[in-house]
């Protein structure tokens, strides 16, 4: 083999380390819930691997703590198997979120919908460590569409152990890992969707898809008539969301550089 | 038809573009196999649960898991375990399908070998009896089509063990959760190496400094030739799977937030120790011989594993005597080198993670080959034989491939060297079968569910022996392999 031959080698080699050393890191939208268990974030379409660019939320939303737990309760999943030998079967329906997981979750995602514009999604990853050192890694989005609200779930108790894709997964939540052995178990005024329209792409697994028809209160959640005013309690006015966001860095809920780049974001719709 | 080297070119760039090509047509395919790995159908783990993106080499979690006799700490360890699938079977099959091609040159001249074949195929068993009660067997059925047509015709038990687990609490000895002080495993096993070579993501390229021995000139595990060689009885290699017994164990260190680990094993050859007929005068003839020789090895970690988190430091080494053969041109040289003399080795091993997707490691290693040895060989002012070897290896497996933003790639470059200090027959030059080996390599992973590996694997290694080949130069190869590794 030539001396050109080997180099060419080394270069293609150096090219892919350099690149991946020199990979920029992103910012880090503003977030509700920044814990290693817990992530709730606001996230612009534009940084969302889906087709839904373009598309117009019903957001922000107004939901009070316990629509938003009666939501979460309401979300249901059972596990699947499919040995070598033998039939396929199911494990029994349960809920995805555990109760000491709804509280706290809860107020993160109504923080986040209160603030949350058209263009943009609440993502969310959970995280439920073991003894054994497995853990089990819950994720995706959720937002508001056509008075419906919708769960797109990229990771359903995945067992991860790798640092490396746990962060990932809370850089993207909806970073989908193969392997789930879990199913989303739509019920009453809820509908599977089985295309969604983002979240995968060729290198990766497309997310499954809930839609909510009506939570605890259906009628604040979904209103009859999409082509209609949405009946959304919104937090509607600049004054208004300014105020929101004034309180919720006095209360040390978001720091102050989320503060002025939200704020910001909010003027420039002026 | 003869192929020139500039074939070789054409053929490995060509199938690097073929690689990335199908590996990007089949990424399409994931999530939709439905093969059965042991242990993923056992706990319901994707393969990333213990191993790192692109298989076998294992994460933190899935040595950890190794370690403890293939033990999570949970009720599901059991066999009879009723939450286990009724289709569970601990039997997986692995091997590799693909392209080889090797070029081997010397004095000017080469040969170039390819062809479609496999590597070879493993029937793994591993698993637990009952708690604290490990097995593992791995049979490689004699193919004579196996390793791309240059493959044994006898099959081979590889390995064949039971692990004793947590013996400390005969001892009265209660362990916390997670350590396991004092484990037994009997068999045939692959050594506790600085890294494991079953689990390296290198299928065509051994570690040179495992399998290392003065005088056999050192070849690529494919397209080797050589011209030159004096002989040594030794047959005593770290890289090859012993029979015998070993201690182990591992306690978290809560002061380092690591792991230290600890092994030591007694190891009999069963080779042949003394002479059958024509001792000397006051020897006795032996009817085939055992000699016990010793390896140990023990790590300490620093912030996690060592592998995936945190850092690791090691020291191992081996001591036994190694049984002489009979000089049919000279019965009585028995009788001066006895039926089994010394050899050492001893080394150090350090891994280093960033990040949790890079890990630099490495070990050095001295060797040392008793002259009587050489002596028992007919060898003229036999002396001992040292040399010192090494490797040192990258591994970059991101979570997401950057810019590409691609998931399930693996990259590794190593480094193997093998410089020798005094040759057993001393009238061979002091650089004589030194080693300079480079390999690079790129995994991308189709398919690991929580039912099969599939991965798509390119690797190229380069190596030049020196003075092996024709007329006392050097030995330089190539070789290359793309091909599909799969295991179920």
């Amino acid at each position: 083999m030539s001396m050109r031959w080997d180099r060419a080698l080394w270069l293609w080699l150096c090219l892919v380390l350099v690149g991946c050393a020199s990979a920029a890191p992103q910012a880090e939208p503003p977030c509700f819930s920044c814990g290693d268990q817990r992530l709730v974030r606001i996230v612009p379409l534009t940084k969302l691997r889906s087709n839904d660019q373009g598309s117009r939320f019903q957001h922000p939303v107004n939901l009070s703590q316990a629509e938003w737990e009666t939501v979460l309760r309401g979300v249901m999943v059972r596990s699947t198997h499919s040995p070598l030998l033998g039939p396929s079967y199911q494990g029994a329906t349960e809920s995805l979120f555990l109760d000491e997981e709804v509280h706290a979750f809860g107020a993160s995602l109504r923080q986040a919908f209160r603030q949350a514009t058209e263009q943009e999604q609440v993502v969310f990853a959970l995280a439920r460590p073991s003894e054994t050192g497995v853990t089990q890694v819950t994720s995706g989005a959720w937002f508001v569409e056509a008075g419906r609200m919708h769960l797109r779930l990229a990771n359903c108790r995945v067992a991860v152990t790798m640092p490396s894709i746990q962060r990932q997964i809370w850089i993207d939540p909806l970073f989908a890992q193969a392997g789930t052995f879990y199913e989303l178990v739509p019920g009453n005024h809820q509908t599977l969707v089985n295309q969604p329209s983002g979240g995968g792409g060729v290198f990766r697994l497309d997310p499954v898809e809930l839609v909510i028809d009506r939570s605890g209160r259906r009628e604040e959640v979904a209103p009859a008539a999409p082509e209609g005013p949405p009946s959304l309690p919104a937090v509607s006015s600049l004054e208004e969301r300014l105020a929101v966001l004034k309180r919720l860095r006095d209360q040390e809920l978001i720091t102050e550089e989320e503060y002025r780049l939200k704020k910001q974001q909010l003027l420039e719709r002026l | 038809m003869k192929y020139s080297i500039s074939h070789v070119r054409a053929g490995i760039a060509a199938l690097l573009v073929l690689f990335a090509l199908v590996s990007y047509e089949l990424s399409g395919l994931v999530q939709k196999a439905e093969a059965i790995p042991a242990f993923a159908r056992k706990y319901d783990f994707k393969c990333n649960v213990c191993h790192v993106p692109g298989f076998p080499k294992l994460n933190d979690f899935g040595n950890l898991f190794r370690d403890r006799g293939y033990q999570l700490g949970s009720d599901a360890d059991s066999p009879v375990y009723e939450g286990i699938g009724m289709g569970y079977w601990p039997v997986s099959l692995r091997t590799t399908v693909g392209y080889q091609a090797a070029n081997v040159r010397t004095d000017g001249s080469g040969v170039t070998t390819g062809g479609f074949g496999f590597t070879g195929l493993d029937l793994l068993s591993f698993g637990t009896l009952d708690r604290n009660l490990a097995f593992g067997v791995v049979f490689t059925p004699g193919l004579g089509s196996a390793g791309f047509g240059t493959g044994g015709s006898d099959g081979d038990l590889e390995a064949a063990f039971v692990r004793l687990m947590r013996l400390e609490r005969f001892f009265g000895v209660k362990s916390v959760s997670g350590d396991y002080l004092l484990n037994l495993k009997v068999g045939k096993f692959e050594l506790d190496l600085p890294f494991s070579e079953k689990r390296s993501p290198t299928l065509n390229t051994t570690f040179a400094m495992y399998h290392y021995m003065p005088g056999t000139p050192y070849t690529a595990t494919i397209g080797g030739t050589s011209t030159s060689s004096y002989l040594n009885p030794n047959t005593f290699a770290i890289g090859e799977n012993q029979p015998g017994a070993e201690l182990s164990g591992i306690k978290k260190t809560a002061g380092t937030d690591g792991y230290f680990r600890y092994s030591l094993s007694a190891l009999a050859t069963n080779s042949f120790s003394g002479p059958l007929s024509g001792c000397a005068s006051g020897t006795t003839c032996g009817t085939g011989g055992r000699n016990v020789n010793f390896y140990g090895h023990v790590t300490q970690s620093f912030g996690g594993y060592g592998i995936v988190t945190g850092q690791r430091v090691g020291l191992f080494g081996a001591y036994g005597t190694a049984p002489t053969l009979v000089n049919p041109t000279c019965p009585t040289c028995q009788a001066v080198a006895g039926s089994g003399q010394p050899f050492t080795r001893l080394g150090v091993d350090v891994s280093l993670t960033l990040n949790g997707e890079w890990n630099l490691f490495g070990a050095w290693m001295w060797g040392n080959d008793s002259k009587n040895m050489f002596v028992s060989q007919g060898i003229a002012d036999a002396q001992n034989a040292s040399w010192n070897g090494a490797f040192v290896e990258l591994d970059y497996a991101p979570a997401l491939l950057p810019l590409l933003e691609m998931p399930d790639w693996f990259f590794a470059y190593r480094y193997d060297l093998i410089r020798n200090n005094r040759q057993g027959d001393p009238t061979f030059a002091k650089n004589y079968n030194n080693v300079d080996s480079h390999t690079v390599l790129v995994r991308y992973f189709i398919h690991h569910s929580t039912r099969t590996d599939l991965a798509l694997h390119a690797e190229y290694n380069s190596y030049r022996t020196t003075g092996v080949g024709t007329n006392g130069g050097d030995l330089l190869g190539q070789t290359m392999l793309v091909g599909f590794d799969f295991a179920y």
